[in-house]
């Protein structure tokens, strides 16, 4: 089925292992302009440098470019492949974003591409009873019967009028994703296309949504600020430019102080000036006391938000402010933000809160405020994956308009403009059955009172991604009869996982697309295999860092292991064949509509309607004739052969006064979320205070527009669960993929307190001894939801009253090495198997962060 | 000839690994086997705590106890100051890894990547042994085996040998740096030559004080160490009674 | 008649029980040509350990017994006459016992050869093998002359003098191999070559009173006269060892600490110095046969453990103290195959010496 002559297109990529003359001399000034000292040739020229790594690189390989999703900073990468096999990964020199730059976890990409567990064929289950103890007695069958059994459940959904019980789960992805998750599912004819977005991390958008108008991640200019504030982000480990971080990070410290806010003594934070070990999910009043610290000491920037007129600060402790007195310049609400929330948020309100010392509190806030506006508050996922925890991301993004380094230099970016572009539209497409089937109510409930979901301003307009397992389980709205999931695992990442084994067990028809068989797989009827992101597959996604946006490719730089193909292009492909066969033509038909941009040609087969679909989807990045800004190709022979797209550098400060919210300027009190609340509310025909508490948020009135402190709502009461647990992500987590590479598990300590070939649990010793734990003790942790074994380990870096876990072991299935014994026994713990499912219903994001209480028991 | 050193930046270095995984992947390591490896510690008690990590590989040290105490020369000394080694003629004895102070010496206690040996699949005619994705790929002991270092050296080394960082000698003869400097992404890393007031390396150690691991033994290392890895700041205090 | 058959059938017993140890011995050979090191203990903190600690006590043990039937010739103290060929049969015994738990520690046996060819004339490692090497040559030799009653020319005596050097010098470069690790100090130093040598003789005593008593004969009164010095000195020694170990300063001794809080280091000095110094002591004990059979037994074992956690005091930490994560010491748990190659070993020394009683006469020479 294969088509030898596209896959071979990406074959004749020039040779690129000679550094880049540009990307060399820019290594040059990252060293001081020093000369490089080569074996033998000591006083080579920087000229020379360059002729001879280019003449000596070893002749029978080359470096070919393609993308690395191992985490979502994805990183633009080359890989060296020898014989057909790729042996080594590097960072692109032609990405601005993270150059030749590239992370310890990228190279354990080379132990999941040969995993002897990926699965070489479809295999479906033989075993009808679905359940996490029922072993699936998998068994291999060829694609042709996988897809043609899909094909026919999908054909009698639609013989049945029943489209809207179809669902497809969508995981990690590459913006080819709208041709499986948004084509298909529209044709097809279901509103269930799911994607794991709110297990991600929207509550981290949240915050500079409902401040700046901006539903995007931001970017941090480190390289020229004088202070960095980091709220529970560990960009040294994870998530995300994690490659560009770690290439700029030790040099920024020349001249920034930085302070790291976590419970655990985080890798970033062993290289920080300060940690501030908050109690967990106290954040809110951390940032609002540093806030409170700012305005009573007169040190906000003044160029930006403006100052009392006759200049002389009235910001005093408990004092009301008239707003009159104050004049703004390019922000909002600043006086009302005050009058309703900061006035009384003084350090020692927030020292007991926050169990960090007013001093340092008040130490910090000035340092921070005093860098103005060189200075970064950096928000991570930390502090706002949490109930509640869309405040806190107000919060803490905030303080970035008190000191002006929004859209500033040396401050907080939003995403560089790109020109890619959307694939074919799907109206046309969608017949009778599909139009009734789509106009049904989601699975995940966004949108409804108690999910207000409000991604960019829309209610309902973000998911639900956890309750999904409740949707289904409860037949809420509707049943699920056929459901595809691709690159996800949901029975694993997602929290309360014990859930999804029930929600997918109760699916008739599951089909898992994956590279190996995964706790999902294991409630699956089919299994198809995949593509490896990195190596196998089309497609491309877009990131932003170092003051660029990049569009990287993912391409097959080396033939597919096995019989695989690609989850988002190629199988959708195929199926769509299989759909045609039986009478149902609709979705081949759309997909014939993705033409070769150059050629005007429809794909012939799946392979061509991947490369085809990328080059529709990039096509005014390569086409000289459609040139917006940025990198220029001269066509898409050199826009592959580069693999990256580089955009225009950061326009700074072109949105002071036109931010993208209801006033257009950075809003401390929130008219723009006054907005959306308002309008959920009157989908609800309610209130915004009857919404906020179905939401189980505290704010009142005015106070729900405002930054404002929120009390953590935690699971389980202190005196059963005397711990709140801290869920963190290992800096070799190439998501929860890694656990079978034999490097992971080598290495996992690598993260600070960490043990190799192990799963530790770190309390502090104070707490230990109270327990009666010592290191190296076999444990379980207890929670209101969940239980799940590890080790103990007795750290300093944890706060007394919390012990800390990273995320990332725990599989029972996946694979030798990941799991203890596969599909019974795990390797560790699971995180999410010890956290409740709970929500910050205003992003739509599940909680993993600060709000769940645990006990341990010896084992 | 020259006198090849390496000087790491520790302000730089991010603790991330990245050296040690670039250098498993470069030089076919054997799980368990780290030519790069760490020294990392936490000290303090609560909430003030300091976390310390010193990347560590040879150190190619002038006066090498692991080159003076082997009984058949297997390791020995380079013209340009590398510590390498003869698989060849090495016996296995290890006593060059009781001499060495720095630990950084492996020995193959079985078969290169015994685990790609295996021959039982995970999931029946669904999976692969790891032997036939070995196999199926093509690669040598391992699907991501790196030829290169057959050019100088053996691809994997035998069961009973010894084996350490040669500072990529097979990238060294074709003019390339030592995988660990090229692929680190603190840039943490610069290696040349110290007899060239001009290197890199003689202008770091030139410009920051240096220290060395287990300076007082009189090894002479060629791995120096620059800055501190947590550099901050004090606030000023006199202390107390 | 009746009496013959029974010790018949005690050798057939005790030959088989040999052969079955032998060949228990074989298995793990072939184990550990075609498996590796892999199948011991050890790992890349504790690189030796107990075949290296059998090496060890193999090896002392023939350098003893070759001082122990040097004292005739070289000392001229001829009432030790009697034992000199017995000893130098034992000392070729255990010096192969020795060569067996060195060969079964070695990963590539097969590169021996380069010990000739490409030899390191710096390598007190070098030194010790070819000097064990040249002593069982010159051992060799001499059980020759001995055999043939060459007791008295000029080249019989130049024979003892040189395999008495190359005993001392041996055991001693034996323990310079030890003594010349500067980067762990619980070895580095002059001391070990001087203890090495003092327990060579220890073991060499013991070997001898322990043969006598077997074969019940005298003179075991002046070997018990002479092991009472040696076995004062190795106490004193002893003490003084710990007491510095227990007293340093350097993260070094970490493992040498820990070492001494062991249970076998109270083995060691309770059982394998203290009490046999005491029967050696009181009057009461020196003449009871049990006291002298117990007296020989406890040294012996005492000095294989002393071979364990001598090894084992130096190496139970990283190369770099401050590489000790949790648990911070690499502990020793020997596997069955570490043990067996011990047991190979003793059970080709029994053997030998078995073939050796029955087949040459070892008293008189």
């Amino acid at each position: 089925m294969k088509n030898q002559a596209v896959r071979d297109d990406v074959k004749d990529v020039e040779d690129h292992s000679a550094i880049s003359r540009r990307s060399f001399l820019k290594l040059m000034s990252a060293t001081g302009g020093a000369t490089f000292a080569l074996a033998g040739t000591p006083k080579l020229s920087i000229f020379d440098f360059a002729k001879t790594a280019a003449a000596k690189t070893n002749s029978k390989g080359e470096w070919l470019p393609t993308t690395c999703q191992g985490c979502t900073s994805w990183c633009s990468k080359q890989v060296y492949v020898v014989d057909g096999r790729a042996i080594k990964v590097r960072g692109n020199s032609n990405s601005k974003v993270n150059g030749i730059a590239s992370c310890p976890k990228a190279h354990l990409s080379l132990q999941q591409v040969y995993d002897p567990d990926r699965l070489k064929t479809p295999m479906k289950r033989t075993n009808p009873n679905k359940g996490r103890d029922e072993d699936p007695q998998f068994v291999p069958i060829t694609w042709d019967e996988a897809l043609e059994t899909v094909a026919d459940k999908i054909m009698e959904l639609r013989d049945n009028n029943e489209t809207h019980k179809y669902m497809l789960m969508r995981g990690r992805y590459s913006y080819m994703r709208d041709i499986i998750y948004d084509r298909m599912t529209k044709i097809i004819g279901s509103p269930n296309n799911i994607s794991h977005s709110a297990i991600c991390a929207e509550a981290e958008k949240f915050g500079p949504y409902y401040t700046e108008g901006e539903w995007t991640y931001r970017q941090y200019d480190i390289e020229n600020t004088n202070y960095i504030l980091l709220w529970g982000a560990d960009p040294l480990s994870a998530n995300r430019q994690v490659s560009y971080y770690l290439s700029a990070w030790g040099d920024a410290l020349d001249n920034a102080k930085s302070a790291v806010i976590d419970p655990r003594f985080s890798a970033t934070a062993s290289k920080s000036d300060e940690w501030l070990p908050v109690k967990p999910g106290e954040d809110g009043a951390l940032a609002v006391a540093m806030a409170h610290v700012i305005l009573t000491e007169g040190l906000w920037y003044k160029p930006f938000v403006g100052d009392f007129v006759d200049g002389e600060n009235r910001f005093f402790a408990n004092g009301m402010v008239n707003p009159g007195t104050f004049e703004e310049k390019y922000t909002s609400g600043l006086v009302k933000w005050w009058n309703i929330e900061l006035r009384d948020k003084t350090p020692e309100w927030a020292e007991a809160k926050t169990g960090l010392s007013a001093e340092q509190i008040r130490r910090v806030a000035i340092a921070f405020a005093t860098a103005a506006p060189h200075a970064i508050s950096w928000v991570g996922g930390g502090p706002v994956m949490q109930p509640r925890g869309s405040y806190a991301s107000m919060a803490a993004h905030a303080l970035n308009g008190l000191v002006g380094s929004v859209d500033n230099v040396g401050g907080t970016l939003k995403a560089n403009k790109e020109y890619t572009q959307s694939f074919p539209g799907s109206d046309d497409f969608m017949d009778d059955i599909a139009k009734e089937g789509k106009s049904h109510k989601k699975i995940d409930h966004r949108g409804r009172k108690e999910f207000p979901t409000l991604t960019k301003g829309k209610s309902g307009g973000g998911v639900v991604t956890n309750n999904a397992a409740d949707g289904i389980i409860n037949e809420d709205p509707n049943e699920i009869k056929v459901a595809i999931g691709y690159m996800n695992n949901f029975a694993f990442s997602a929290p309360q996982s014990a859930r999804w084994f029930e929600a997918l067990a109760k699916i008739p028809f599951l089909v898992h697309i994956t590279t190996n068989a995964s706790e999902f797989s294991w409630f699956s009827d089919i299994i198809l295999p995949s593509t490896h992101h990195m190596f196998e597959k089309y497609g491309y996604v877009k990131a932003h860092g170092n003051g660029y946006r990049h569009v990287t490719m993912n391409l097959p730089v080396i033939e597919p292991v096995w019989d695989v193909y690609t989850d988002e292009t190629e199988i959708p492909y195929l199926l769509a064949g299989k759909l045609a066969e039986r009478g149902f033509t609709n979705l081949l038909d759309h997909y014939q509509t993705y033409v070769d941009p150059e050629t005007g040609a429809a794909p012939a087969n799946e392979a061509e309607f991947a490369l085809y679909a990328l080059k529709h989807a990039t096509h005014k990045l390569w086409d000289p004739a459609k040139y917006q800004a940025g990198d220029k190709f001269s066509g898409w022979e050199e826009f592959k052969a580069a693999g990256v797209w580089n955009s225009a550098p950061y326009p700074f400060k072109k949105r002071w006064g036109k931010m993208k919210t209801a006033t257009g300027m950075f809003e401390f009190y929130s008219e723009t979320l006054k907005a959306a609340l308002e309008g959920h509310a009157e989908k609800h025909e309610t209130d915004v205070d009857d919404i906020l508490e179905t939401c189980n948020y505290q704010a009142r009135g005015e106070m729900a527009f405002v930054p404002h402190y929120e009390e953590p709502l935690v699971h389980g009461e202190e005196n059963e669960f005397p711990l709140t647990f801290v869920d963190y992500k290992s800096r070799l987590n190439r998501e929860g993929r890694s656990a079978n590479c034999t490097w992971y598990q080598e290495l996992r300590d690598l993260d600070p307190g960490d043990e190799a070939w192990d799963d530790v649990a770190k309390f502090n010793p104070i707490d230990a001894k109270k327990f009666g734990i010592e290191t190296g003790d076999k444990i379980k942790l207890v929670s209101t939801t969940g239980t799940i074994e590890c080790t103990a380990k007795l750290w300093e870096g944890v706060r007394p009253g919390t012990v800390a876990k990273a995320y990332g072991q725990g599989h029972w299935a996946y694979g030798r090495v990941a799991s203890k014994e596969f599909g019974k026994s795990a390797r560790g713990g699971n995180n999410n198997e010890l956290l409740p499912a709970d929500y910050d219903r205003l992003s739509g994001s599940s909680a993993f962060y600060g709000f769940a209480r645990v006990k341990v028991e010896k084992v | 000839m020259a006198k090849y050193a390496m000087v790491i930046d520790l302000q730089r270095c991010t603790g991330c690994g990245g050296c040690i995984l670039a250098c498993k992947n470069e030089n076919n390591l054997s799980e368990g086997v780290s030519w790069s490896s760490k020294i990392a510690w936490t000290e303090g008690t609560f909430p003030d705590v300091r976390y310390t990590y010193i990347t560590t590989l040879c150190n190619h040290c002038e006066n090498a106890p692991c080159v003076k105490g082997c009984p058949t020369s297997a390791m020995h000394k380079t013209e340009d100051g590398v510590t390498n080694h003869d698989p060849d003629k090495c016996i296995g004895c290890r006593y060059c890894m009781t001499g060495c102070p720095y630990g950084v010496i492996n020995f193959n206690w079985e078969d290169a990547h015994a685990g790609w040996q295996e021959q039982e699949a995970l999931i029946a005619d669904v999976t692969a042994a790891p032997a036939e994705m070995v196999q199926q790929v093509g690669g040598t002991s391992i699907p991501y085996y790196n030829p290169a270092l057959e050019e100088t050296y053996e691809g994997v080394r035998p069961r009973g040998v010894v084996e350490k960082c040669n500072f990529c000698n097979h990238r060294l003869e074709n003019g390339q740096l030592p995988y660990c400097v090229e692929s680190c992404p603190s840039n943490a890393r610069a290696f040349g030559d110290l007899d060239d007031p001009n290197s890199d390396v003689s202008k770091l150690l030139a410009k920051f004080r240096s220290f060395r691991l287990r300076e007082h033994l009189g090894t002479e290392p060629k791995v120096f160490y620059v800055r501190e890895f947590t550099p901050g700041t004090n606030v000023a205090s006199k202390g107390g009674v | 008649m009746a009496e013959n058959t029974q010790a018949t059938r005690k050798y057939y017993v005790w030959v088989s029980i040999l052969g079955i140890a032998i060949l228990a011995g074989l298995v793990t050979a072939f184990q550990v040509f075609t498996k590796g090191l892999g199948i011991y203990g050890g790992n890349d903190t504790l690189v030796w350990t107990l075949p290296i600690a059998a090496y060890v006590f193999f090896a002392l043990t023939s350098t003893g017994l070759t001082l122990v039937a040097s004292i005739p010739t070289v000392f001229g103290v001829k009432q030790f006459d009697l034992v000199a060929k017995r000893a130098i049969y034992l000392a070729i015994a255990s010096l192969i016992a020795a060569f067996i738990s060195l060969g079964l520690d070695l990963g590539s046996l097969s590169n021996l050869i380069h010990f000739l060819t490409s030899p390191n004339m710096a390598s007190p490692m070098w030194w010790m093998g070819a000097l064990y090497v040249l002593e069982v040559i010159l051992l060799g030799v001499k059980f020759w002359r001995m055999q043939v009653s060459d007791l008295t020319s000029r080249f019989y005596t130049v024979l003892s003098v040189l395999a008495f050097l190359v005993a001392i010098a041996a055991s001693s470069t034996l323990g310079v191999v030890f003594g010349s690790i500067e980067a762990r100090p619980s070895f580095f130093g002059e001391f070990m070559p001087v203890y090495f040598l003092l327990n060579a003789l220890l073991s060499g005593l013991a070997v001898i009173i322990l043969s006598n008593l077997i074969k019940k004969i005298d003179p075991v009164e002046d070997f018990s006269n002479l092991l009472r010095v040696v076995l004062g000195l190795a106490l004193i020694l002893f003490v003084w060892r710990t007491f510095v170990g227990l007293n340093a300063n350097s993260p070094e001794y970490a493992s040498f600490k820990h070492m001494s809080g062991t249970w076998l280091f109270q083995v060691e000095f309770w059982l394998g110095l203290v009490l046999p110094f005491l029967l050696l002591l009181v009057p009461v004990f020196r003449d009871k046969v049990w006291a002298k059979f117990a007296t020989a037994g406890l040294v012996l074992a005492g000095l294989f453990v002393r071979g364990l956690l001598l090894v084992e005091s130096g190496l139970s930490i990283p190369g770099d103290p401050r590489l000790t994560g949790v648990p911070g010491i690499a502990t020793v748990s020997y596997t069955v195959w570490e043990w067996l190659v011990f047991v190979f070993a003793l059970a080709v020394l029994f053997l030998l010496y078995t073939i050796g009683d029955k087949y040459f006469d070892l008293e008189t020479a």
